[in-house]
């Protein structure tokens, strides 16, 4: 019994930060219909940043001075990638804004591999371990095995308070009708006097500014070791759980994110041996041990049966123009 | 209205903090739940990742570097004074690696083939090449006898843990580093193939010192039969579809005489093949799969293999900390999967309760937590961990901040 409740919670942490990285993924879309796949090494910038910058620090002997420094770096280490997002469009995506669909695609890919060499180049691709306050990861509280870390709450109630910021930016503010106006028709809307390079540069800030903190929080979560690629793993199975949500819906992908970290942990939690097909054959195969290393083909699986019945996913709607 | 959750939640948060602490685990080492790896989680990285949470894990190795061991203490003497820091197990290993090629290659010349003969007939401790993790010889599959030793943690460093297992190694007798005429002519040239960059590449590292301090020493004394000694480089990332095209680039260089590598055993199994077609001995300073050197006549290594180190480590962990139920985690690759096999099937012959095996990938899970909640509701008073050191130290701090370590 614990333990279901243990893996959910488990699920649920790492859902939620899948759901950040999501909204990135899910926002650019709605707008202008990129799925931009260099978004996952945006996230892994932001860790990287931030691992730079507390490493200059790590004489740090403190808990209270660390901890201080760990907030102030890693807002640095947010606006930055912000910042990063906004160049990302302007150098890649903002020439190819009329060009077809494809090759702006192409081009995410290529910022992809060209942001993790880059990783590579400035930071070798040796695992780094990211200091943090290691008091995140004591208890709050106890239920029954359970314990509840510091760092749980801060996740929720930090992705609560995005989510609130994020709904109040999209639904109450003059820039969000903009937002919402791209999203239906960018021509009509930049006709009617939309900036629409300045709304898509937004985005990408507020996209990239979320992968930040879900990737620093990522990597907190596996306990502050993170290499060059955490960024594809992120950035792949957030753009499932976009995809899941429905692609271009804002809670859609949050709700995606969660169902993606629950189905992972539970999967992993649960799964044990399923019979190797050749053991009908003879009784030498083992049986196949799933348990562990295939959670992210569980995720996808889910992914999968999901689209077969609602190909919109979750929360899209009926559109005809998805890709 | 959900502002207000979010205030509650925090309120709440911050009462229940007051109330209830729970840090009573914070500085206790691995103790009621010992925590045991194999020989690739012996890397510095392994502490620095895992900090506090490493403390008194037990760590199988070739090799400690007990500098109260002469032969060791020059070497690391050495070591430290070229590249700063102290040697390790794979350091140690390419170094003896290199300097069972020079002997070799000092005795029988230059050709492939007479080189691999002359590694095969090293095949007693006193035709033996005897280095710092002592005597380097062979049985005819080409595999290395060498006992283990068993290393746990302290002060951030490795050191050897009181308890062992069997006599324990020690450095062989060594010949101090000689000056002598600088050598002229054609360089030897051997390969040197590992990891040098991508996720392992602290392993590259020390096997790319190990090799340069070797071949420095010997170049400074003289070379071999008056030739200088030369490496060249194959870095096959510790991807196998990477070793496969190191293996073609070494191998079909008329000039490379002999190889030292791989390190990852999924990298020696893709590279064996093309060595073994183009009759050139390969000697792995790492390799510990069983398969590794089978099958082929060119295949060496200098250490044990894993079928050797999972039972001894069953047999430590049943005999000597008197455990007696065990949950895996292994890597989901030749080395993971080959060491967790022979773990369980001497587990279940000593009536070692092996509760759970669980698997993880690499490079592709980002998330422990799941798999170690797995193990804690599974009660156990042991964990073993068949991988390398970044997992590993994963688990380790994973499992410490889960409560599963008292």
């Amino acid at each position: 019994m614990w333990e279901i409740l243990e893996q959910i919670y488990n699920g649920l942490n790492t859902g939620i930060l899948y759901g950040l990285v999501a909204i990135g993924y899910t926002m650019v879309y709605g707008i202008i219909k990129l799925i931009n796949f260099a978004h996952g090494e945006v996230c892994m910038l932001g860790i990287m940043i931030t691992f730079s910058l507390m490493s200059a620090f790590a004489g740090v002997d403190s808990a209270v001075i660390q901890t201080l420094l760990f907030t102030a770096f890693v807002l640095i280490a947010a606006v930055l990638d912000g910042t990063l997002g906004i160049g990302l469009d302007l150098v890649a995506y903002k020439p190819l804004r009329h060009a077809s669909r494809l090759s702006a695609l192409i081009t995410a890919i290529g910022m992809s591999l060209l942001l993790q060499n880059l990783a590579v180049l400035i930071w070798d691709p040796s695992p780094k371990k990211l200091i943090y306050p290691n008091w995140v990861h004591d208890p709050i509280f106890v239920i029954g095995s359970i314990r509840v870390q510091y760092f749980a709450l801060f996740i929720w109630v930090g992705t609560l308070l995005s989510m609130v910021c994020l709904y109040l930016l999209v639904m109450k503010t003059k820039l969000g009708t903009a937002m919402r106006a791209c999203s239906q028709n960018s021509t009509a809307a930049a006709l009617m006097g939309v900036r629409l390079d300045r709304v898509v540069g937004l985005t990408f800030f507020i996209g990239s500014l979320f992968a930040a903190f879900a990737g620093i929080a990522v990597a907190i979560n596996k306990e502050g070791s993170f290499d060059y690629q955490i960024g594809l793993y992120i950035g792949l199975v957030a753009f499932a759980a976009a995809v899941l949500g429905g692609i271009g819906n804002i809670p859609g992908a949050m709700l995606g994110g969660v169902v993606i970290g629950v189905a992972e942990a539970l999967a992993a939690g649960f799964l044990n041996k399923i019979p190797h097909p050749a053991r009908l054959l003879s009784e030498e195969h083992s049986n196949l041990n799933v348990n562990g290393g295939y959670t992210q083909g569980i995720a996808f699986l889910v992914l999968i049966l999901i689209l077969i019945f609602r190909p919109q996913g979750l929360l899209g709607s009926k559109g005809g123009d998805r890709a | 209205m959900k502002l207000n959750i979010g205030m509650s939640l925090v309120l709440i948060g911050a009462c229940l903090a007051s109330a209830c602490t729970d840090n009573s685990n914070k500085d206790s080492a691995w103790k009621e739940v010992a925590f045991v790896a194999g020989d690739g989680v012996f890397n510095d990285k392994f502490i620095e990742i895992g900090g506090e949470a490493t403390k008194g894990a037990y760590i199988i190795t070739p090799y400690v570097n007990d500098v109260t061991d002469k032969g060791i203490k020059a070497f690391s003497d050495n070591f430290a004074a070229k590249f700063k820091g102290e040697p390790d197990a794979w350091a140690a290993l390419t170094y003896d690696a290199v300097g069972t090629f020079a002997q070799v290659i000092a005795k029988v010349g230059t050709d492939r083939q007479k080189i691999r003969d002359g590694l095969a007939a090293m095949n007693t401790k006193e035709t033996g090449y005897s280095g710092v993790t002592g005597i380097t010889y062979f049985d005819q599959n080409g595999d290395c006898v060498k006992p283990a030793i068993v290393a746990t943690t302290k002060d951030g460093k490795f050191t050897k843990a009181d308890v062992q297992m069997g006599t324990g190694a020690g450095a062989g007798v060594v010949a101090a580093v000689k000056e002598g005429k600088k050598p002229t002519g054609e360089p030897i040239v051997i390969g040197v193939a590992g990891p040098f960059t991508g996720q392992n590449q602290a392993f590259g590292d020390m096997i790319r010192k190990g090799a340069e301090l070797k071949i420095e020493e010997i170049n400074k004394a003289g070379g071999i039969n008056g030739r200088p000694l030369q490496a060249k480089w194959g870095d096959d990332e510790g991807v196998n579809g990477k070793a496969v095209n190191v293996s073609k680039d070494l191998a079909s260089d008329p000039k490379v005489v002999a190889v030292v590598g791989h390190f990852n055993s999924t990298c020696s199994l893709a590279a064996k093949p093309e060595y073994t077609r183009k009759k050139i001995p390969m000697l792995s300073p790492g390799s510990t799969n069983v398969k590794v050197c089978e099958g082929s006549d060119y295949a060496f290594r200098n250490l044990y293999r894993d079928d050797f180190q999972g039972q001894l480590i069953a047999k430590f962990l049943k005999e000597k900390l008197k455990k007696t139920k065990v949950v895996v985690f292994y890597d989901n690759d030749d080395y993971g999967k080959g060491l967790k096999k022979y773990f369980v099937k001497e587990a279940k012959k000593l009536g070692l309760e092996v509760l759970e095996e669980i698997p993880y990938n690499r490079a592709e899970t980002n998330d422990f937590k799941p798999l170690v909640t797995k193990a804690k509701y599974k009660n156990p008073d042991a964990i073993f961990v068949a991988g390398l050191y970044e997992q590993a130290a994963i688990i380790a701090k994973a499992a410490r901040n889960s409560g599963m370590q008292k």
